[in-house]
Formats: C-alpha cells, sequence, structure tokens
C-alpha cells in the first residue's frame, strides 16, 4: 500500500472511531470493544483487507499509548480520596495480581494440559486488571459506585499492569534460561517498583519545578512539553530498570495532586491525548488479530475466561482483601470489575518477539480471553452494582456556558447568584457595584437572553448573575447584591 | 423551556406542610423523588442546601427560588409550593418567603439551567402574577395560572 493511501485509510479509520463512539454510548457496548471491532473490520479477514501482522510495532504503540493512559488515569485521579484506598488497592495490585496469575496458570495447566511454565505464562499475561478498559467501561456506561469503590478499582487498574508485566517478563526469562532460579526475580522485582514509584516522583516534582518557572512564548507549547515529558519519564525509568509504566501513572497522580500553571488545560489535552491512544492502540490491535484464527481457540478461550472471571478473580479479591473491612457484597462488584483490556494483549505480543513456539495460539487465545471480559463483565457492571446495591448516582464535574482555567493557583468557583427583588444593586452599573477587584460577572441571564457584562451593564431585578470568585470576594458580592434599595416600592 | 412543561400536578403542593427552610426544601426534592423526576433525594437536597449556603434564594416579595444542578437528573425538573405562613429563608436582611419555586438541572446542561433560572424570576416578579398564585387552592389552578402568564410574556 503507497504511503497516501494508508494516510487516508488510517485517517479514516479514526475519524469513523470517534464518530462511532457517540453511537456505542447508546447502545451500552464499551467503546474500546468498537474500536476493536473497527480494527479487526480494517483488517486482512475483514472488509478492509488490509494486511498488518507486525508485533513490534504494534508492541511499541501499545506501550507508548498505554503511557499516555495511565499519565492521563493518574492525573485525573482525586489523591485525596485514592489516598482512604491505597493499602486495599496496591495489596489488590500485586498479591491480587500474582494469585490471579497462579490460579489460573494452576487451572490452565490442570485441566488444558499445557506445559507448567505456559500454562503461568498466560494466567500471568491476563493477571492485570485494565486502566483503559475499566476507565472507558465505567465512563461510557455512567455508572455510578458507591464510595470506596470507585476510587479502589481505578487505582488497583492503575498500579496494577507493572505487576503483570514483570510475571510476563520474568517468566519469559525463566523459560528462556530454565536453570535461573525462581526466587532470583524477587529483587528484580523491588527493583522495578521502587525505582518506578522513586523516578514518578521526582519526574513529577520537577515538572512543576520547570513549568512554573519557564515563561514559554507559545502557550500551545505547554502541552507540547507535557507530552514529551511522560516519554521522558518513561523511557528514563525503564533505562534504570524500573517499571515506566508505574512511574508515568505515579507521576500523573503527583501532578493531579499539585497546582502549577496550565494545569487544567493539561488536564483537558492529556484526556483527548489518552483517548486518541485507546483508539489506535485498539484499532492496531484489532488489526493484528485475525479473526479466522479466533475461532479454534473459542472452546479453550471461554473456559479459560470462566476460571478467570468465576474462580481466580474473586479468590483473589476474597483472599487479598481479607485485612480491610470490605462486605460481601462490594468485593463480589471488585471482583466483577476485573475487566481485562490491552494490557493482556500487549504483553501476549511478548511472547511473540521472544521467538517461543505457539505464540500465535497464546496471543489468539488471550485475545479471545479479553474480548470475552469486556462483552461480559463490561456490558453487566451498572446490572451488577445494582444487584449487589452498591450502586450510586455519578458524579461528574460541574460544567457552566463559560469554564475557567485556574492558572496561577487560585482559589476559585463559578456560582450563579441572583439579584434579588429590591436590591440596591438593580439599576446600577456593574462598575459602581463596589464588587471586589477578583470578583468578576462573567455573564447575565435575563429573561432567558445570556448578555455578556461589560462595566455599564446595568443590573435588573431578577438577574441571575454567573460569578467568578474567591470565597472571601463572594461574601462582599452577597452582601452587595442582599443589601435593599432604600425606597421600599418594590415589584412591579 | 416552558415551566408547564416541566411542572405538573404530582410536584405542586397546596399548601406546604413544613413551615422551616431546610423541611420545606426536603418537602419539595421529596415530591420531585416521589414522582419519579429525579434519581437521588439525598444527593439533590445536599446540593440544593449546598447552594443555599453561598446565598440565599430568597429574591424577596414573598418569593425564593432554591435550586441545584446535580447529576441525579437527566433534564430540568421543577416542583413548586406555598406555604401557610411567611417563612424565614436565611437572607440577611430576612425577607420572607412563602411560594417556593424548586428548580433542578443536570450538571451538563448549564445554559438551559440559567435560563430556566431567569425565567422564573422574571416571571414571579410580577406581583398581579402572585397574588393569583397566592390564591390557587390546588396544582391544576397553579398550572393554569402559570400557563396563562407564560403565553403572555413569552412567545415561546
Amino acid at each position: 500500500m503507497n504511503g497516501e493511501l494508508f494516510l487516508l485509510a488510517a485517517a479514516v479509520i479514526v475519524v469513523i472511531s470517534v464518530l462511532l463512539s457517540k453511537v456505542s454510548e447508546r447502545f451500552g457496548v464499551p467503546t474500546l470493544l468498537l474500536f476493536l471491532g473497527i480494527g479487526m473490520l480494517a483488517g486482512s479477514d475483514g472488509l478492509g483487507g488490509i494486511h498488518f501482522d507486525n508485533a513490534r510495532m504494534a508492541q511499541a504503540l501499545g506501550t507508548v499509548a498505554l503511557a499516555y493512559i495511565l499519565f492521563a488515569g493518574g492525573l485525573e485521579t482525586d489523591v485525596a480520596v485514592v489516598r482512604k484506598v491505597v493499602r486495599p488497592a496496591l495489596t489488590l495490585a500485586t498479591l491480587g495480581v500474582l494469585m490471579t496469575a497462579l490460579i489460573t496458570g494452576f487451572c490452565i495447566h490442570y485441566l488444558l494440559g499445557y506445559s507448567l511454565m505456559a500454562s503461568l505464562l498466560i494466567g500471568s499475561i491476563v493477571s492485570s486488571t485494565d486502566a483503559a478498559a475499566v476507565f472507558a467501561v465505567l465512563r461510557s456506561k455512567n455508572v455510578g459506585l458507591k464510595d470506596p469503590l470507585r476510587p479502589l478499582l481505578e487505582l488497583e487498574s492503575g498500579s496494577n499492569d507493572p505487576m503483570a508485566v514483570f510475571l510476563t517478563v520474568g517468566l519469559l526469562e525463566l523459560i528462556g534460561d530454565p536453570g535461573r532460579p525462581l526466587l532470583s526475580l524477587i529483587p528484580h522485582f523491588l527493583q522495578q517498583m521502587i525505582t518506578g514509584l522513586a523516578l514518578g516522583f521526582v519526574m513529577a516534582r520537577l515538572f512543576i519545578r520547570i513549568i512554573n518557572r519557564i515563561k514559554l512564548d507559545y502557550e500551545g507549547l505547554y502541552p507540547v512539553l507535557s507530552l514529551g515529558w511522560v516519554l521522558l519519564t518513561y523511557a528514563l525509568t525503564a533505562w534504570f530498570k524500573g517499571s515506566g509504566f508505574l512511574a508515568v501513572y505515579i507521576t500523573g497522580l503527583v501532578l493531579g495532586e499539585q497546582n502549577f500553571s496550565h494545569k487544567k488545560s493539561l488536564i483537558r489535552f492529556h484526556d483527548g491525548i489518552a483517548w486518541l491512544m485507546q483508539i489506535l492502540m485498539f484499532l492496531t490491535l484489532g488489526l493484528l488479530v485475525f479473526p479466522s484464527q479466533l475461532i479454534p481457540v473459542a472452546g479453550q478461550g471461554l473456559l479459560i475466561a470462566l476460571l478467570l472471571i468465576l474462580v481466580a478473580r474473586p479468590a483473589a479479591v476474597f483472599f487479598s482483601l481479607i485485612p480491610f473491612h470490605f462486605s460481601f457484597r462490594e468485593k463480589h462488584l471488585i471482583s466483577w470489575v476485573g475487566l481485562r483490556g490491552s494490557v493482556p494483549i500487549v504483553l501476549a505480543t511478548f511472547p511473540m518477539l521472544a521467538g517461543l513456539d505457539q505464540t500465535h495460539f497464546i496471543f489468539n487465545l488471550v485475545f479471545f480471553i479479553v474480548i470475552t471480559s469486556v462483552l461480559l463483565q463490561g456490558t453487566t457492571i451498572p446490572l451488577m452494582a445494582r444487584l449487589a446495591k452498591v450502586d450510586a448516582p455519578l458524579v461528574r464535574q460541574r460544567r457552566y456556558p463559560i469554564d475557567f482555567d485556574n492558572s496561577e493557583a487560585m482559589n476559585l468557583r463559578l456560582v450563579d447568584l441572583f439579584v434579588p427583588y429590591g436590591s440596591q444593586a438593580a439599576g446600577q452599573q456593574i462598575l459602581d457595584l463596589g464588587f471586589p477587584k477578583d470578583c468578576l460577572i462573567t455573564l447575565i441571564s435575563r429573561s432567558e437572553k445570556f448578555i455578556m457584562p461589560g462595566g455599564s451593564t446595568v443590573l435588573e431585578e431578577g438577574d441571575v448573575l454567573l460569578i467568578l470568585s474567591s470565597a472571601e470576594n463572594l461574601a462582599i458580592a452577597r452582601e452587595i447584591l442582599e443589601k435593599r434599595k432604600e425606597e421600599m416600592p418594590t415589584g412591579v | 423551556m416552558r415551566l408547564t412543561e416541566l411542572l405538573s400536578p404530582e410536584v405542586i403542593r397546596i399548601p406546604l406542610q413544613n413551615n422551616r427552610k431546610d423541611q420545606i426544601i426536603a418537602e419539595l426534592v421529596d415530591l420531585l423523588y416521589k414522582a419519579k423526576k429525579i434519581k437521588n433525594f439525598e444527593t439533590v437536597l445536599a446540593a440544593v442546601m449546598e447552594r443555599e449556603r453561598v446565598m440565599s434564594t430568597a429574591m424577596g416579595d414573598g418569593v425564593a427560588i432554591p435550586h441545584a444542578k446535580t447529576d441525579a437528573v437527566d433534564g430540568l425538573a421543577a416542583a413548586f409550593g406555598i406555604t401557610r405562613n411567611l417563612v424565614d429563608f436565611d437572607s440577611i436582611d430576612g425577607k420572607p418567603v412563602h411560594i417556593v419555586f424548586l428548580l433542578i438541572g443536570p450538571t451538563e446542561q448549564s445554559g438551559p439551567h440559567l435560563k430556566a433560572l431567569s425565567r422564573i424570576s422574571r416571571l414571579m416578579h410580577r406581583e398581579e402574577f402572585r397574588q393569583r398564585l397566592a390564591g390557587a387552592s390546588d396544582g391544576q389552578e397553579v398550572l393554569d395560572i402559570i400557563q396563562a402568564e407564560e403565553r403572555k410574556y413569552f412567545s415561546f
């Protein structure tokens, strides 16, 4: 395929994917499955006939995409909420993943008769829940969960990928070098985690220092700076044999908690990047798989998926959470939100690149397991939440016709206030009100028309003012608005 | 958006059974909940009370328009009630209230919410309209009065 045609095809696929995400939201199909489906459709078995079997490129793309998705996830996570669930989440992300991998592996070994190492490898590949999948499904289905559950599941899915990566890579090393003792993996693991954690913190601090000091001439360069910073964090950590995924997630978390200039626009930017990355990754993975090769593994894939969903994950969750206070219903739901996603598929390309036998079989098997998990669990999470009585109304960000960027660490909020009938503020120009300097009337709603206020705009009784102000200044504005005119007659 | 499209006899109560600000608001939110206009009683009540803490929605002339945005609704929802006696609504100069119009809007739709608020405040500013409302004896009568007034002053 020549270059221009390839670009055209890629662009059309991306645009169609984004437009169709609207449709998938309505029908409750997890959006990422849709992207995957489009990729498969465009692939060599589908209508598009695009032949793509470059596992190395898919892995590289998957790695980069995952780094940005994790960073954006960390950035949007509310650290204050997360802090309460750190210990159970990290237990799930380490012990939980290990147990899931072991139980799944042994089940595969004994039920399907594969070699122990291959079975454990498959178990490890599918052992982590997927941040992209969990976030996407919770978002697209408008699922609300009772309090500790949502941050717990997010933190778990954001922080358990390094463990799965580590297990997979470790097992591949063991398979490649049979003489190596199992215990030699432990220091390796510690190094991954500690380096990842430390560099994640350091890179976040450094970024805040740089972005607050540097005055770039072009606003547009700030997102570019952050874009480079994420990759730098990942690559540097990987260079020092740490977990790059953990590092970018930690960097995102720390940045999300701190105030720095251009924070809000950066969050929005990375939200968009994360979506783009998810689309690209799932499209690529969809292209990489050959649907015709999935059919032969359907039986075994289904069996392993059910084992994972009904046995391994619940066992790991219930065991890991013993020291913490969670009700049976809550643990049941946590078990059910064990969505697998892109990470296993990306991990499944590792054995391919390691040059092992039967790797296409493993890849197809894992692919099938992931699809089953997302289809079965992803579409039934709201139902399960209701059945387990742990659902809650969804809390989304406040949005106004006007949004504002908290660029210099100010403590501002947007509120709508009335001009009461008979208020002395009515009939006055905004200029003459005596509002504090930092208390800004951004919009007036009057008789269902929006007015952009200026200093000479005259307020009327019953106006709705959209005010941007700090809490202290708001109190002064309130006093001015509530003060009555001296002469009594009010009303029309 | 016509207010008469938001209201129905089941979300109008005359007279209101309570005579304290927080109880009145809870009573109106409960009407919305029982009429299945909102998905959750507590979150809506909390959102309205949070907004009241910033500044009382007592408008003067006996009118209050408590409101909030929340994700517990899919579209605008409104409830209406009239108290037997004048009630203190915590405004700085103690404007007492007996006509209460509650408006709940979804978080992501600020435009319609702000527009509806200004429509309510504009209608309620008319003294003759308020007097007719105060004389209404049931929900249907309130609806008829509001409908006539909306026809008069708004072409849509």
